[in-house]
């Protein structure tokens, strides 16, 4: 899966969970832990990532680094499917 | 208690006797018992009256006996038989045995100063016929209501808003920055409102207006900054004391020609003040509550141990979601704005139960949370601050997990993510608004439902900086928990739940809320105390627990605080639930009233198919743009 894809994947998820469809209030380097998604949307965002991407995460992975920034997620991703495959 | 309204025209013209009628009809159900006018020249007064004390000859508007001054006056002055006299002994007469005319001749003895006697809850107007002067104020807490705007050619005011709105020059829109201040704090900061020509009276303040020149002034506000922070001194003592005062603040709310009831929620608020009533009165009381068949909201087990415990004689009104959706847009008629819990809607139904039991009067625990340190978001605050002077703990943090064990996602959140959402940052200790930075940005999200062109009206306004920029100059200097405990009280209290909770719901069905732990001696008192005795470690409200033992059920006292919740948005898609929901949430009802976006409305609709429940915010959304669509359409396109 292309980079771009993932990106786009997830992008979509967080615009339409967290920002009532509002494209334009995810901007690029948007930090999105307290910013984009509240304290109980974690979950629902590896819930996400786990189901669509078909990986595993566990809870020592749900981190800032990890998480912090839909760049960041999307790198975290293509890791997790690396180690899959 | 009562509705008024008043006309001051500025140009001297006389007041019109049918649009002081319009107003005050709008109120009817505030005062239900008898309707007055006086008119003299540029003055207009009316009034709704609740008959509660001196029910022969207390009929309003009223005069002093030379009729000097008039008056028209909604609420009650507690401590109005020791002022009486006092004021007989410096040479005033009284026609009647009213609280109405111990105003009257007070302002005459203290003159704007009068109200700093006053110990009790009003919203009241006084004309000075010699001076042509009119003289508004509203009681220290905000648990009367007082509105006002002015026209071309005249100053109106009224106890809610539609009164305002049976002028025809009164312009309906609502106000962009009032709106984004409730899109952030749940409430308009005063003295704005969600409505653009409409403003409010702040708590704690009075006005004179005299031609063209309008005056407020602050006359209270609660002496937080005094708090001593000691490790030294008396719980017993301090406990003794505020027992004390609790006991004369209900004795004295007690004063009624009619009988007297109270709400027993089941919390420690509630089942103290009953208990204090039944050891003053010593009668048969009776006693209200709500219940839930949701056993997550319910406290019907507490509420009747309380009430076998101190002696009422007890009914409650089981609420469902249906009847939360049945009854929403009534609640939504009577706060005049935009609510994001439904959390009101049971206490409308509560109030139905008392006036159908022949109840004109109840007492309730409304206050205590605020003035002795109940809320969770003292304890989250204090926490965080903990958590601020060693962010690298790895311990700290954990505590924030204990504060909410009821949420299962949360507590599988690393640390570096709670510092995200508890804004625990250098940047954030360092805000004045520090602990309540979390729940207002949560809150502040539910901005990107605006539609376009209502983003584009509020434009780059930020509110919590225009917060922060009012706040008293000393606020900074105060211990960290009375600024929390400002905030709570000064903003969130009269705003909203004393309001939309408190004497819109209540007045709703003609019932007067009177609130003990509002007494402002009670407030002074519980502002000067240390911190450690409002909050010891973690245990909420230590000193009014102390002041307890051994009045209320154990049980009660021990219980882990159950803040008052009801259903939110999943009651309005039920398949049984009314279709006005469907209908105002609808992209054609969201156009037109142009305040969401219709896009975003229906992707927050979607949420709550199928029975899910929605997060926290998705249901603080959903029940604010339906409350704002109902407000819409039964005021701006009335």
């Amino acid at each position: 899966m292309q980079t771009t894809d993932i990106e786009q994947e997830i992008r979509t998820f967080l615009i339409d969970t967290f920002l009532f469809g509002r494209s334009d209030a995810l901007r690029d380097g948007e930090p999105l832990l307290g910013n984009v998604i509240d304290s109980t949307g974690v979950m629902d965002l590896i819930m996400f990532l786990q189901e669509r991407f078909a990986i595993s995460i566990d809870d020592d992975e749900v981190t800032a680094e990890n998480l912090d920034s839909l760049k960041s997620a999307v790198s975290f991703v293509q890791r997790k499917m690396l180690t899959k495959a | 208690m009562c509705g008024i309204a008043g006309i001051l025209k500025s140009d001297n013209a006389a007041v019109d006797r049918t649009e002081l009628c319009r107003m005050i009809s709008t109120l009817h159900y505030r005062g239900p018992d008898a309707q007055g006018f006086h008119i003299a020249g540029p003055l207009g007064f009316a009034h709704a009256r609740l008959s509660i004390i001196d029910l022969q000859s207390g009929d309003q508007p009223m005069s002093t006996v030379d009729r000097r001054y008039w008056i028209t006056f909604n609420g009650e002055i507690f401590n109005y038989i020791e002022l009486r006299e006092e004021l007989i002994s410096k040479g005033h007469s009284f026609a009647t045995r009213s609280d109405t005319e111990v105003i009257l001749n007070a302002y005459r003895e203290y003159g704007e100063d009068c109200v700093r006697h006053f110990n009790g809850q009003w919203a009241f107007a006084i004309w000075d016929t010699v001076e042509q002067k009119l003289f508004l104020s509203r009681d220290r807490a905000g648990v009367r209501p007082l509105f006002y705007t002015q026209t071309g050619d005249s100053f109106l005011f009224a106890s809610e808003i539609k009164a305002l709105f049976t002028s025809p020059e009164v312009s309906r829109d609502f106000d962009p920055i009032g709106m984004d201040q409730i899109f952030t704090f749940w409430l308009a900061l005063p003295p704005r409102t969600p409505f653009k020509s409409i403003s409010q009276l702040p708590p704690g303040y009075s006005m004179t207006v005299q031609g063209d020149h309008i005056r407020l002034h602050q006359y209270w506000s609660p002496p937080y900054g005094q708090a001593v922070d000691s490790l030294n001194g008396n719980d017993q003592a301090r406990a003794e004391e505020l027992l004390h005062l609790l006991y004369d603040a209900t004795r004295i709310r007690l004063r009624s020609d009619v009988p007297v009831g109270a709400y027993l929620s089941g919390g420690i608020d509630s089942t103290l003040t009953t208990a204090l009533i039944r050891k003053i009165a010593h009668d048969r009381l009776r006693s209200f509550s709500i219940t839930f068949a949701e056993a997550e909201f319910d406290e019907g087990p507490y509420q009747r141990q309380a009430s076998a415990f101190i002696g009422t004689q007890h009914s409650s009104v089981s609420c469902s979601q249906n009847d939360i959706a049945k009854v929403f847009p009534h609640v939504i008629q009577h706060a005049e704005q935009p609510l994001f819990r439904t959390a009101p809607a049971p206490m409308f139904l509560l109030s139905k139960l008392v006036r159908e039991n022949g109840f004109k009067v109840v007492l309730t625990g409304e206050g205590a949370d605020e003035a002795l340190g109940g809320y969770d978001i003292f304890k989250e605050a204090k926490i965080r601050r903990f958590w601020g002077n060693n962010l690298d703990s790895k311990w700290r943090p954990l505590l924030l997990k204990r504060l909410y064990p009821f949420l299962p996602d949360f507590q599988k959140q690393p640390a570096a993510n709670l510092r995200h959402f508890f804004r625990v940052t250098e940047e954030d200790l360092s805000n004045p608004l520090f602990s309540h930075l979390p729940r207002w940005e949560l809150t502040a999200k539910l901005k990107l439902l605006f539609s376009p062109d209502f983003q584009a009206a509020i434009g780059k306004y930020d509110a919590l900086a225009q917060l922060a920029e009012s706040l008293p100059p000393e606020f900074r200097s105060w211990p960290h928990f009375s600024q929390a405990e400002f905030l709570e009280a000064r903003y969130f209290l009269p705003g909203y739940l004393l309001s939309s909770q408190g004497d819109r719901v209540a007045m709703a069905h003609s019932v007067e809320g009177r609130y003990p732990f509002l007494d402002y001696r009670v407030i002074e008192f519980a502002a000067k105390l240390p911190v450690r005795s409002k909050m010891r470690v973690l245990n909420q409200k230590y000193i009014l627990k102390r002041a307890c033992e051994g009045l209320i059920p154990e049980s009660i006292l021990q219980r882990p605080k159950q803040p008052y919740r009801a259903p939110d948005g999943k009651c309005f898609f039920d398949q049984d639930a009314p279709d006005y929901a469907k209908e105002l949430l609808s992209p054609e009802q969201i156009k037109k009233a142009g305040i969401f976006d219709s896009r975003a409305v229906n992707m927050l609709a979607s949420r709550f198919s199928g029975g899910k429940p929605g997060s926290l915010r998705d249901n603080m959304g959903i029940v604010a743009v339906l409350s704002t669509q109902l407000l819409a359409s039964q005021f701006l396109n009335a």
